[in-house]
């Protein structure tokens, strides 16, 4: 059992004073004169018994209302809820999918917990892009003393320096509508990791416990087996992808025991043979539903969801557009590069929050990285093509040469078009043409996926039908096939983290030592937990002292009648 | 007749019984002198002690010898009146009181009627004994002790013991007491005055404070023994009541059986009720 308010149990002592009380009132009572007091002493010998047991219950039953009184005030508890202040929950868009689930809960915790509070951070109705960042919200909580919890699913912006040593965070799962993504690309870059994390969203949706799962490449049986998978564990799928391109890979999940054979399902996985380009960047013009690809009239869905905890890994190439990207999602994307993704940044001004992440001290350039600023941006005259690869030239008049044989974690930052203001920097009709043509001169190939990232939305472009020209006045091919969500990842851990303490490493944090910082983030289920196992004793001593009260109400009728 | 509060404020006691009994008797419809007589009755040899002056001098000088005059009313009753005053009747004003003017108002009972009445005031040894008399001047004499009366001491046997002795004279005993002592050390010391061919009603007194003890828990002392209890009356009502009315019954069933006659008062009751038993008892001794 623990105390919510300890102080008041200094208090406990004052149980004994019926005790005290009793002990010296027998001894100060005022004396009577009594003609016979014989008579009285025959009386006391004969209901001696009867009034010793009902003294001493009654000390008892003062001392234990004392005593329930100062635990009371103590407001006792089991379980770690009680430890807490307040609950703020991230009210914006992308925690939606999740809000009865999340509102009944946080009902059932104040239901056992009264005095916590419970605020919402962005509680306004939705109105910028920049909304789905809850940008400046999180910093509501620094103002506000003690422990609390805090839930959300950190797609926040890198301005939220809300941490508070004592506070729980906890992680909202990605929405269940996930499970419906199936097609995985098995592609150098791609992790045994993500794809069994998407199989495990998958069987759980369905609530299989077993299937059995055979992978095809290109119609051919290549590997299969039984996998049993418990609704908390997930057996690791241990399949082989051949980092190559080509051919079309299918995993083919079957009923182990208790589905019906018509029920088959068969998931293509296909791999394309195209390269795989994302765009990440918060994007205005998308999120106000100005389509920049409307030039040609290609229709394009914009959906919420996808934040820093993206598998990016798919992507051969990245472009970062939009230095005011959410700070997990920057986490992410440097994850990407550290296992062998290409990553090119767009801005005309680097932010020092990034600069400081990505390691670049000042104005130093790194050799692996390449900052085009505004100026420098034009493309026509600084860049050049040469056996195969672009050159840059960047702001200290360097060629960079940009090659198809990137080193891991090596990153390209460019200028933004002058078109655009800020580091805010919107897909431009002309844009797009300019990633193909870039692509296609970096890569040497013509057929190339876009993934365009805008903060909260995924697209996938495929190119393909359509045609777009380029600002020096190329024809390239592009079309927008369809929007795709990718999963998240439970344990990710591009969540909740402390600004202000990577920032004076100078450097992001590796797994290891996340994992270590955030070791109280819990997750969804971990925090019904908490709330299910927790519990207040009140109750039970308030239920007591009712029973006192009409225990001593009573006691005082009966005394009054005789 | 005058209400008992409206009495119970006359100061001089004799008043107080003068009132009591004339509304008394009035109530009776009887006559109060019923029984009385001051005729001479017969002659009898002077013996050594007899007062001088109930000597017949005519007799002697017809016979030359002394002859002392017998008067009917010496074949009237004598009456003693016990009155106990020790410390436990002082318990409430009312209860002392209460017993002072029925001893008041039966002396004067007894003297309206021509009877010869005594006063025995006794605590732990016997405080005041007034022989009895016809006469005003010891009526006058009982009522000025029984004013100047005052509870002290202790309830003690050897009184009640002494008590039988020193009353020769037979006659009716009226005892006046709570009998806050020991049934069967009461029992035996009245039942001395039956040996001694005395009729015995012995009234006993209690206040309702005794009858019914109330307030909170606190320590008892003892009025005459100086003895503490703690005692806590709300819990232990019960148990007392149960013992007291074991006391009063025991000494009734007792006292009845030794052909003393038993009445109990409270000392809130009317004290015509004790009056009237008083002179049943009387008449039915005549």
């Amino acid at each position: 059992m623990s105390f919510q308010h300890q102080i008041f149990l200094y208090a406990l002592p004052l149980a004994l004073l019926p005790i005290i009380i009793h002990l010296f009132a027998s001894r100060m009572q005022r004396k009577t004169p009594f003609p016979w007091v014989k008579l009285l002493i025959g009386a006391q010998y004969e209901g001696r018994r009867r009034r010793k047991l009902l003294e001493i219950l009654i000390l008892i039953l003062r001392t234990l209302a004392i005593g329930s009184l100062v635990l009371l005030a103590a407001s006792p508890y089991r379980g770690e809820l009680f430890k807490f202040k307040y609950v703020a929950v991230d009210n914006s868009p992308s925690m939606r999918h999740d809000s009865v689930k999340i509102s009944s809960l946080i009902k059932e915790a104040r239901l056992k917990n009264p005095s916590l509070e419970i605020f919402y951070i962005l509680d306004k109705p939705y109105e910028s892009p920049l909304d789905y960042d809850i940008p400046a919200d999180l910093n509501v909580l620094k103002d506000i003393k003690g422990p609390g919890i805090v839930i959300s699913d950190f797609q926040v912006s890198n301005t939220g320096t809300y941490k508070d040593p004592s506070t729980l965070a906890v992680k909202i799962p990605p929405p269940d509508d996930i499970v419906k993504i199936l097609a995985v690309r098995a592609e150098p870059g791609i992790t045994m990791r993500s794809f069994e994390a998407h199989l495990k969203v998958f069987l759980k949706a369905n609530e299989r416990k077993a299937v059995r799962l055979n992978l095809y490449s290109n119609e051919k049986l290549v590997t299969g087996g039984n996998f049993e998978v418990s609704p908390d564990s997930v057996n690791v799928l241990t399949l082989r992808f051949i980092p190559t391109h080509g051919g079309i890979w299918k995993v083919e999940i079957l009923p182990f025991d208790d589905l019906p054979e018509d029920n088959i399902q068969y998931f293509p996985i296909t791999v394309l043979e195209k390269l795989s380009i994302g765009i990440v960047g918060n994007n205005r013009f998308i999120a106000k539903g100005l389509n920049p690809f409307k030039i040609k009239n290609y229709p394009l869905k914009v959906k919420n969801g996808l934040r820093g905890s993206e598998d990016l890994t798919g992507f051969d190439v990245l472009f970062l557009t939009d230095m005011t990207i959410p700070y997990p999602t920057l986490m992410n994307v440097l994850r990407y590069t550290e296992n062998g993704g290409r990553l090119i940044i767009f801005s005309n001004k680097i932010p020092p929050t990034i600069l400081n992440v990505l390691g670049i001290s000042g104005r130093q350039v790194d050799s692996s990285i390449v900052i085009l600023e505004q100026d420098t941006l034009k493309f026509k005259k600084v860049m050049s093509f040469e056996d195969g690869n672009v050159i840059l030239q960047d702001v200290y008049d360097r060629n960079i040469v940009i090659s198809r044989k990137f080193a891991a974690g090596e990153c390209i930052l460019v200028g933004l078009p002058s078109d655009v203001n800020e580091s805010l920097f919107p897909i431009s009709p002309s844009f797009v043409p300019f990633l193909y043509s870039l692509v296609e001169k970096v890569f040497n190939t013509k057929d190339c996926n876009v993934v365009v990232n805008a903060g909260t939305p995924c697209m996938e472009v495929m190119s393909g039908k359509e045609v777009v020209k380029t600002p020096w006045g190329q024809n390239v091919p592009c079309s927008l096939l369809k929007f795709q969500k990718i999963g998240l990842y439970r344990d990710s851990l591009d969540v909740g983290v402390n600004l202000p303490k990577v920032e004076s490493e100078s450097r992001f944090l590796s797994r290891k030592e996340l994992r270590k910082r955030f070791a109280n983030v819990y997750d969804y289920e971990g925090f019904k937990k908490l709330v299910g196992s927790s519990r207040s004793y009140a109750k039970i001593f308030e239920y007591f002292l009712l029973f006192y009260l009409i225990f001593e109400s009573a006691l005082l009728g009966w005394k009054f009648r005789q | 007749m005058l209400s008992s509060d409206l009495i119970s404020k006359i100061k001089p006691i004799r008043l107080r019984a003068k009132l009591i009994v004339e509304g008394f008797l009035t109530g009776l419809h009887k006559s109060p002198y019923h029984g009385f007589s001051v005729e001479f009755k017969d002659h009898r040899s002077y013996n050594k002690g007899d007062e001088i002056r109930f000597i017949d001098w005519k007799v002697y000088a017809r016979t030359d010898r002394f002859y002392v005059r017998r008067f009917e009313d010496e074949t009237n009753l004598i009456s003693y009146v016990v009155l106990d005053n020790s410390a436990s009747m002082g318990y409430t004003e009312n209860k002392f009181n209460f017993a002072k003017d029925l001893a008041a108002a039966i002396a004067y009972l007894l003297y309206l009627q021509r009877d010869a009445f005594g006063l025995v005031v006794f605590n732990e040894k016997i405080e005041t004994l007034i022989p009895p008399r016809t006469s005003r001047v010891n009526l006058n004499h009982v009522m000025k002790t029984l004013d100047n009366l005052e509870t002290r001491g202790k309830t003690s046997l050897s009184s009640y013991k002494i008590l039988p002795e020193k009353l020769k004279k037979r006659g009716m005993v009226v005892f006046i007491s709570d009998m806050l002592v020991d049934p069967e050390e009461i029992i035996s010391s009245l039942r001395m005055f039956r040996y001694r061919k005395h009729e015995v009603l012995a009234f006993h007194l209690l206040s309702s404070e005794e009858l019914k003890i109330k307030g909170r828990a606190r320590i008892f002392e003892d009025m005459e023994s100086g003895e503490k209890v703690p005692f806590d009356p709300v819990n232990l009502k019960k148990e007392y009541n149960t013992r007291l009315h074991k006391h009063i019954s025991t000494l009734k069933k007792e006292l009845r059986k030794s052909n003393i006659d038993y009445e109990f008062f409270r000392t809130d009751e009317p004290i015509e009720f004790a009056l009237y038993r008083f002179f049943k008892k009387r008449e039915r001794l005549l």
